[in-house]
């Protein structure tokens, strides 16, 4: 994290206004959600992620179960990204009671300006006034970058899940999905191209 | 029916709805603002809440969870209604605000209860048992520190006072008014209303002190209002539907886990509870039932009694295990009730018995007089001139006393059961009882022997008709008094002999069959009397002297 982002960046709790860019920023970041290796649409990820997100304004003011908190360009007054961090997560092996990033996700604008360094950090902070030692999170295997961006602010992989496809005739391949609706090859594809194609 | 309270800002943004969609679109502008307003106004609150709850902790929180949530769920719906307002900018649709006006209508009272239900549960959380006193105390407190309008613990107490009034008016019109408990419930209550009175006085500027001292004695009044309650509800649950207070309380309790009053764990206890009662009686009535019944209505009896209390423990049994309500819960109060009718019908029946027993049977009427009466308070003839004592569980009716079901009892067969019973429990020799029984059956002997040839003379042929015909009565009597002597005499010798056999086996039986018999002899032989009056100057002189403390030939004058 930069000093400069530090001047202009602002975190705080999320209210009653935050909402509808919270609900708006978490669709659009569904695709990004899903693993490379499902063949599972968009829309119907997106039907379950709406579902999820029905109570958000509950959610926002239930400040033992749930902390959200949102990060705000000062200088523009504009939103740049959410955190909703739950608490009082049981570890699956130690039974340890640790905090856990149920979503995170950025403005595209804001993307490399470590906006989600700053949310993580106050994620901790918080998860630490509520008694927690841990905090966990999953990424997806295909979302390189959130892994990338994870490990250098210091999370430690600690588990890898694993999973398989199923058919009549028992271990079957994944179905992988269509290219329309990949998001991070995509991205990442049409990053390689800006970058060979010579500036104008 | 009282209309529900909308806010006075919810009413304005309402009436800007239906404005606009009758077709004021003038009015947009002020509707965005207002709309922008009330979301300030919505999100300011909802914060609040959110605080009130984190102050409150996670305890009471989880305790009042219906309440949270209620709250919760109307914030949202309001919240709901408020983006429903802003899609009318995007979509142009009236609809969407005369839907959102709809919602609005509702949901706004809908909030201000929830939110007053939440602020009731804080109010009324505190040390005293009685959420009443919390209240005050909390609201005193509040007055106190200028948090609390004054305006609010007046309305409180005034409140508070209409509630008691109504509470008095209602005990002075019921029926119940006199039964225990609600003359004090009456006077706490009016002890009440003259405190709220009272209260409704304060100012902010009141010391601690006052507020403590109505606490202090609110305390005391609902602590009494609380005992006469209890003490009202146990006699009303004792009274009814059966004659025993104890299953009463068992029936209503089921009554009340039927109709998910209360959790089974309270009838599972009161259940248990008697059926340690009942088991003590059922012992009871074993032993008894054992022992030689004192009349025919005794040994009928007992055996009613034990078989009612084993179906009332089964009874109990059942409701000790029943979850909820159902056919099982239901047949278990039927057994029980029918088990209680039973058992009280039976001990009825005893308790007259034993009411009586004792009192001397006319053997003209049947009558049961008291023990030193001379003559019978019904027909008003002689009675017989037996002494009277009380009787002892060992004493069996003579069964075939002329119908009478209550014995005639003396002071041998008294002599005789209580050396048995003596004997049996090893206070009385062998030695002594034996020789008691030979007394006795020597003079049976003895009366027997002078009687044996007893017999009525033949009506002379001399004799006129009517001589006949009297002589015939006579000797008829006599005849009868003869058998009723015989017959007497052999059943006591039998039952001595069964005593001696009791002496030398131990056997109960043989003692209960002993004094049944020697009992069955007596009830006999007092039949006599009612031929003696003709006999006497017959009977040779060794009859009287053979059981002269048995009977005694009645006087002239009686």
């Amino acid at each position: 994290m930069t000093e400069e982002t530090r001047d202009w960046i602002e975190i705080r709790r999320a209210t009653l206004a935050d909402v509808p860019f919270i609900r708006q920023l978490a669709l659009e970041s569904v695709p990004y959600t899903i693993p490379e290796g499902r063949d599972v649409s968009n829309e119907s990820v997106r039907e379950r992620a709406e579902e999820s997100l029905k109570n958000l304004e509950i959610m926002v003011h239930r400040r033992r179960e749930v902390a959200i908190i949102v990060a705000v360009d000062k200088r523009e007054s504009r939103r740049a990204g959410y955190l909703i961090l739950e608490f009082k997560r049981v570890e699956e092996s130690t039974g340890e009671i640790q905090s856990y990033i149920f979503d995170v996700a950025v403005e595209q604008a804001y993307m490399g300006r470590f906006v989600v360094h700053h949310l993580v950090r106050e994620a901790a902070r918080i998860s630490h006034q509520m008694g927690h030692r841990y905090m966990s999170a999953t990424i997806s295997a295909s979302n390189q970058r959130a892994l990338l961006t994870a490990i250098k602010m210091g999370f430690e992989v600690e588990r890898l899940g694993m999973i398989m496809a199923c058919g009549p005739g028992g271990i079957e391949p994944m179905p992988g999905r269509p290219e329309e609706q990949r998001a991070h090859a995509v991205d990442r594809a049409r990053r390689r191209s800006q970058r060979r194609r010579p500036a104008r | 029916m009282t209309q529900p309270v909308v806010s006075g800002p919810t009413q304005q943004l309402i009436d800007l709805c239906n404005a606009i969609a009758r077709g004021e679109r003038q009015r947009e502008a002020e509707l965005q603002a207002l709309r922008q307003s009330r979301h300030e106004g919505l999100s300011a609150a909802w914060e609040a809440f959110a605080q009130s709850v984190e102050e409150q902790g996670e305890e009471f929180a989880d305790a009042h969870r219906v309440e949270v949530e209620q709250v919760e769920a109307q914030f949202l719906a309001y919240s709901q209604c408020l983006d429903q307002i802003g899609s009318y900018f995007t979509t142009r649709k009236p609809d969407a605000l005369t839907a959102a006006a709809g919602r609005l209508a509702a949901t706004s009272p809908a909030l201000l209860a929830a939110q007053g239900a939440w602020e009731a549960a804080i109010l009324t959380t505190g040390p005293s048992r009685f959420p009443i006193v919390n209240l005050f105390d909390n609201m005193g407190k509040g007055v106190r520190d200028g948090r609390l309008p004054i305006e609010r613990w007046i309305v409180a107490c005034e409140s508070h006072h209409d509630f008691y009034r109504n509470v008095v008016a209602e005990i002075d019109a019921s029926k119940s008014a006199g039964e225990a408990g609600v003359p004090q419930r009456r006077a706490a209550c009016v002890a009440l209303m003259s405190l709220l009175e009272e209260m409704g006085q304060v100012t902010a500027a009141c010391s601690k002190a006052d507020f403590d001292a109505f606490i202090e004695r609110m305390i005391g009044l609902q602590t009494d209002l609380e005992e006469a309650i209890a003490t009202f509800n146990y006699n009303a649950l004792s009274a009814t539907p059966t004659a025993s207070a104890e299953a009463n309380r068992v029936i209503h309790a089921a009554f009340a886990v039927r109709d998910g009053l209360v959790a089974p764990d309270v009838l599972h206890g009161l259940a248990d509870k008697m059926r340690q009662t009942v088991r003590v009686s059922i012992a009871d009535a074993g032993t008894a039932s054992r022992m030689t019944a004192e009349s025919a209505i005794v040994a009928e009896q007992i055996p009613i009694v034990t078989a009612s209390l084993q179906d009332i423990d089964q009874a109990l049994a059942l409701l000790g295990q029943v979850s909820g309500a159902g056919k099982d819960l239901d047949d278990a109060v039927g057994r029980l009730e029918d088990g209680v009718g039973r058992l009280d019908a039976a001990n009825r029946l005893i308790s007259q018995h034993n009411e009586n027993f004792g009192r001397v049977i006319c053997i003209h009427c049947q009558h049961f007089n008291p023990a030193d009466a001379r003559t019978c308070e019904s027909c008003q003839r002689v009675l017989p001139r037996f002494e009277q004592f009380e009787a002892s569980r060992g004493f069996v009716e003579g069964g075939e006393a002329a119908g009478a079901r209550e014995s005639v009892v003396t002071v041998t067969m008294k002599e005789l059961e209580d050396a048995c019973h003596g004997y049996e429990q090893g206070v009385v020799s062998r030695q002594a009882l034996l020789e008691l029984i030979a007394v006795n059956l020597q003079k049976v002997y003895n009366v027997q022997s002078r009687t044996r040839d007893l017999g009525l003379p033949d009506v002379p042929e001399e004799a006129n008709e009517w001589e006949r015909e009297t002589s015939q009565a006579f000797i008829d009597l006599g005849e009868e008094g003869l058998a009723l002597l015989a017959q007497g005499l052999q059943a006591c010798k039998a039952g001595l002999q069964q005593m001696q056999q009791f002496a030398q086996s131990r056997q109960l039986s043989d003692m209960h069959e002993g004094l049944r018999q020697y009992s069955d002899g007596v009830q006999k032989l007092s039949q006599i009397e009612r031929v003696a009056d003709a006999f006497v100057a017959a009977l040779p002189r060794a009859l009287d002297e053979g059981d002269a403390t048995d009977f005694a030939a009645p006087s002239s004058g009686d």
